[in-house]
């Protein structure tokens, strides 16, 4: 009898799931676009790329999806009103991919970033692009190999996929992170479309608002070995007599900064690299190695003082040289200004230390 | 049984998240938290170790019938009162805000009275039973959890997205002097001793505790990581922006080969647990101590396997009470609110243990 009342007693309560929608009456929301409009009263165009369910998965042609734009002065505003415009319940627990037009973010990224940070089922791994020309024409792309809709932005930014140096991968929590850090500057990847299909291949840096400029593939390069620990890159060397390209397995950057108070502030780097050769116009093995080191080593150099001088002169940070200035023990408020005046003088002594392994399985 | 003191204190140390603690210690970053840190480590060890040392004299007693020999009944009614509404206000703090976490993060558009009435009606039911149950249970939830919970910690110091740098930026500021609110809210890590006031009545006198060693240590890595590892992954001004700033680190790592690739789903599932063997165990003590006000007679062992309606009672009429009062404050308010309690929580205690060092010198004489 005890039991049986019980049981009744949780019927009751099961009725309180008044909330609850079935996952056929849900659109789960797979990218989230946000471009900037030449209206003044609606600046914000959020493109929600909603995905159609298939039954059987096949490549190219189950990454149905339907794409939702509406202008609006705020996000949250454009949201409610994509939701008159569809319907089923928006879910945007699977909103992995989140794009902002080039012109937004050359403009402003601080305001519309807050609404996906306060949103509690914006997921922080999510992944954050700038889309060029815009986002929502990223968002309107399906590739031909794509299972899923959206799935291939994901899986070449979340690095499921392929493993590119061109590409850097940014997630919303580390994005949060760069943007609010004393020394620490934000950047994002840029898609831009090309025949059904995407390029992922250049970088946008931004100061604390907004994006003061985007690196050249070779940059990106660059940059994406500077700020990320291991990533599987390869560079060529060109010498008058042979031209040879050497692919990096494994690689350490580390920097100190050093003379700080004397009128030549130096950011020293050092980068050890051991790689193969890849490619070559001519037989190697007979060669002196080390003279071929010290060839690539130089090269080397210059690429990297190039990246780090470009982004001294725009002034921004991404690398991390202030905070680790900070972590040295300047926290004073005055300190920090010092650091402000030092890091545009600021000299790069870069050492770079490259050993070829061998040469590939010929010679 | 020696083992289950150290469940007790391991629960504690891993429901620091439920009770506002790293958010606190990360808003007072610069002013003195990490220094607080390491001051609450040697105040909070030495609080345990006394009180751990102090009821050897008192084999199978609880605090209850310690202060029946040796206190007056002037004092020692209000004292039990006070500490077991202090107990009792635990278990529900840790309710309210996991009840709030679950709504926003699993369930938005839950009911968010008929989850803490069924969470109440759960947590009620289980510490009701036996004292031993409670302890068995406790062994149960800890020995599945901790294998997880340390995967998830190993998991976010060698993630990628870990900073370092901002780790040791403010480490930089160990030179700043802590408050007292500091060193209260950092020494909660060491709390879970406390709940021998009760379980002390089921340690033998031949039952030798061995490891209290460890306690430093473990509360060192514990509050170390619970203050680091948010700072790691948000920033040294990012990381203030989080209200639940271990959820949003949950949400922060990404597991690829886990079985779900969002953590936080996992986080909040092993929080689940624990924050239900936690309001079960604290109420349990409260309604322990609270029960031994009303009634006339000593606790002998044999009660404790007696059903008894006291301490449903006392776990049903508080806990609905406050939910009402509740209902008028909002997230802000009722954050200050905890970590007010977790200052006078820091006093009492100390007291306590004052009280008790005393009671046993009187003893051992």
């Amino acid at each position: 009898m005890n039991r049986l009342l019980l049981i009744g007693a949780m019927i009751l309560f099961i009725s309180g799931c008044s909330g609850f929608k079935d996952i056929d009456k849900r659109y789960f929301v797979v990218g989230i676009g946000v471009d900037r409009t030449e209206n003044e009263q609606k600046p914000y165009r959020v493109t929600l790329k909603l995905g159609i369910p298939s039954a059987k998965i096949q490549p190219g042609a189950t990454n149905k999806f339907e794409l939702v734009s509406e202008d609006a002065a705020s996000i949250q505003e454009a949201v409610r009103l994509i939701k008159s415009k569809v319907d089923k319940e928006l879910d945007f627990g699977h909103a992995k991919i989140i794009l902002f037009g080039k012109t937004l973010v050359s403009q402003s990224i601080r305001e519309p970033l807050d609404w996906f940070l306060r949103r509690r089922d914006i997921q922080l791994i999510g992944l954050v692009a700038v889309g060029d020309p815009s986002a929502r024409e990223i968002l309107n792309t399906s590739p031909k190999s794509e299972r899923l809709p959206a799935n291939s932005l994901i899986l070449s930014l979340a690095e499921e996929g392929t493993e590119s140096s061109y590409i850097v991968t940014e997630s919303l929590s580390d994005f949060h992170r760069r943007l609010t850090e004393k020394g620490k500057d934000p950047y994002m990847p840029v898609i831009r479309p090309r025949n059904n299909s995407y390029v992922i291949n250049q970088a946008a840096v931004l100061d604390k608002e907004r994006m003061v400029g985007i690196l050249t593939p070779d940059q990106t390069r660059v940059f994406n070995e500077l700020i990320r620990k291991h990533v599987q890159f390869e560079f060529k060397t060109v010498t008058p007599k042979l031209r040879y390209n050497i692919a990096v397995q494994n690689y350490r950057i580390k920097y100190k900064l050093l003379h700080l108070h004397s009128s030549e502030p130096t950011i020293q780097i050092t980068i050890k690299i051991k790689g193969e050769v890849e490619e070559s116009t001519a037989p190697l093995f007979q060669e002196d190695w080390n003279k071929l080191e010290e060839l690539s080593e130089e090269q080397m150099r210059e690429r990297f003082v190039k990246v780090l001088t470009y982004l001294q002169s725009k002034k921004v940070d991404p690398v991390g040289f202030g905070l680790r200035y900070r972590a040295m023990g300047y926290i004073s408020e005055e300190d920090w200004e010092a650091w402000q005046t030092l890091y545009p003088r600021a000299k790069f002594d870069v050492r770079v230390h490259i050993k070829i392994i061998d040469t590939g399985v010929i010679k | 049984m020696i083992r289950y003191l150290y469940y007790m204190i391991i629960m504690c140390m891993l429901i620091n998240i439920m009770l506002n603690v790293p958010t606190f210690l990360i808003e007072r970053r610069y002013d003195g938290a990490v220094m607080g840190i390491l001051a609450a480590v040697v105040s909070g060890s030495l609080c345990a170790v006394v009180f751990i040392k102090a009821l050897r004299q008192f084999p199978n007693q609880g605090l209850p019938e310690i202060f029946r020999s040796y206190l007056p009944p002037a004092i020692r009614v209000p004292l039990l009162l006070y500490l077991g509404i202090m107990w009792l206000i635990a278990g529900l703090i840790v309710l309210i805000t996991f009840s709030r976490i679950l709504q926003r993060f699993l369930d938005p558009d839950i009911d968010i009275l008929i989850l803490r009435i069924f969470l109440i009606l759960i947590c009620s039911f289980l510490a009701a039973g036996s004292s031993r149950s409670i302890l068995y249970t406790a062994e149960i939830v800890i020995l599945l959890h901790v294998p997880f919970v340390a995967l998830l910690l190993v998991k976010a110091l060698g993630h990628e997205y870990m900073d370092w740098e901002a780790v040791k930026a403010v480490g930089q500021f160990v030179r700043k002097t802590p408050d007292l609110e500091i060193i209260s809210v950092a020494s909660y890590i060491f709390t879970g001793y406390i709940n021998m006031a009760v379980f002390n009545r089921f340690f033998r006198k031949e039952d030798k505790i061995r490891g209290l060693w460890l306690i430093p240590l473990a509360g060192f890595a514990v509050l170390f990581t619970t203050f680091f590892i948010p700072i790691g992954y948000h920033g040294t001004e990012g990381v203030a922006s989080f209200i639940y700033v271990w959820v949003s680190t949950a949400d922060s790592i990404r597991m690829e080969f886990g079985f779900v690739e969002r953590v936080i789903y996992m986080f909040l599932l092993i929080y689940l647990s624990i924050s239900l063997l936690f309001i079960t165990m604290t109420w349990h003590v409260g309604a322990e101590l609270l029960k031994d006000v009303f009634s006339k007679k000593q606790w002998a062992q044999e009660d404790d396997q007696r059903f008894n309606w006291t301490r449903w009672l006392i776990c049903l009429l508080f806990s609905p009470t406050c939910i009402v009062t509740l209902r008028f404050l909002n997230e802000k308010n009722y954050l200050e609110l905890t970590d007010e309690w977790l200052i006078v929580r820091y006093i009492s205690e100390v007291a306590l243990v004052l009280i008790v060092f005393w009671l046993g010198r009187k003893a051992s004489k």
